[in-house]
């Protein structure tokens, strides 16, 4: 391997957070969302030896497959009375003050409220950083039912968020 | 366009940019947000599955250091034949140490001078696994590498040749970050 290939620290670093964030679409539990996280990076890692940046839709796809297959075997395990308690998100995103972190958590329960598709093309195209084609890629889906999926998601955030959170600077 | 459609398409154009611009800057608000950064035990796991940066990975080390089924067996039918040939030429079967005839110390010195040679030996590696990285002690981590080997000593003279097998294992420091 040449020393000028991009190894697999420099992608974690720019990815890990984000993936994370995405698997907790389906595991609101962090400790679960990070081992779809492993599962999904290690997969694609060993499928790629030498990934592009145009890789990236796969990366976040391997993630999904490994979120979604966790989320199947906690279902089984847990029961109904658990998927209703995972419902509300812990923390999703950092905040250095206190008012930060309130409007995190207003967020993340306003996202946990949009329908799954919505969820994952804001996830997606916010903080996971994708073009719409990316996103598409990455989802299997059509550029426009993807860019339409977001434009609702954000009409209906618009909604519910208050005023505030809009607008804070 | 119909003058009388102008002010509903007016009214129509401004309104879809009005909620243009509304998308956008809920969607900058929320791009400031950062993810929670994983826990640092997430970045060791993953370490402990994948090869280091800029090493080799061991399944590409195996594939270059495997040697074809057929090329195994064809040495290891050689090393029989050589070493039945030694018994045969030399026409002494050992029945046990404690018959070992006394005449044999003899034997020692009539010994061809290329046969008293020391013997080459090499190192034929047959396998390699990666098992991961462990801590030797609470501070140490390590990876940990299992090489299996066979050991080719071939006599100074060339006429005989032991193969014997060997396991290796080799600690390789690592740091985690």
């Amino acid at each position: 391997m040449a020393k000028s290939d991009p190894d697999w620290q420099t992608w974690y670093d720019a990815h890990a957070a984000r993936l994370v964030l995405y698997a907790r679409q389906w595991l609101p539990e962090r400790a679960d969302a990070e081992d779809a996280m492993q599962a999904g990076f290690v997969k694609f890692w060993r499928s790629r030896s030498r990934p592009e940046a145009a890789d990236l839709p796969l990366l976040f796809t391997a993630v999904r497959t490994a979120a979604l297959d966790l989320a199947k075997a906690r279902r089984r395990r847990t029961g109904r009375e658990q998927r209703a308690a995972d419902t509300a998100p812990t923390a999703w995103w950092d905040g250095d003050t206190l008012a930060e972190r309130e409007r995190a958590d207003v967020v993340a329960r306003a996202i946990a409220a949009l329908p799954l598709e919505q969820r994952e093309a804001i996830v997606l195209r916010i903080w996971g950083g994708l073009t719409f084609a990316e996103v598409a890629r990455t989802l299997d889906e059509n550029i426009n039912t993807v860019a339409a999926r977001y434009r609702a998601a954000l009409t209906k955030l618009r909604d519910l968020l208050p005023e505030a959170c809009h607008d804070a600077e | 366009m119909t003058p009388s459609d102008a002010p509903f398409d007016d009214h129509a154009d401004q309104s879809a940019q009005a909620n243009q611009a509304a998308d956008e800057r809920l969607s900058a608000q929320l791009a400031g947000l950062r993810p929670v950064e994983p826990g640092p035990g997430l970045r060791s796991r993953i370490a402990a599955e994948l090869p280091l940066p800029g090493a080799d990975s061991f399944e590409t080390l195996a594939r270059r250091r495997r040697v074809p089924v057929g090329e195994r067996l064809a040495w290891a039918a050689g090393g029989a034949v050589a070493a039945s040939l030694v018994f045969l030429l030399g026409g002494v079967v050992p029945s046990g140490r404690e018959q070992a005839p006394v005449a044999a110390v003899t034997a020692v010195d009539s010994v061809p001078a290329a046969a008293a040679r020391p013997s080459q030996v090499r190192d034929e590696a047959l396998s390699w696994s990666d098992e991961g990285i462990r801590f030797v002690d609470e501070f140490t981590p390590a990876r940990v590498l299992r090489r299996k080997v066979i050991e080719r000593h071939v006599a100074g003279d060339g006429t005989a040749e032991v193969r014997v097998p060997r396991e290796d294992v080799i600690f390789l420091p690592v740091a985690l970050r």
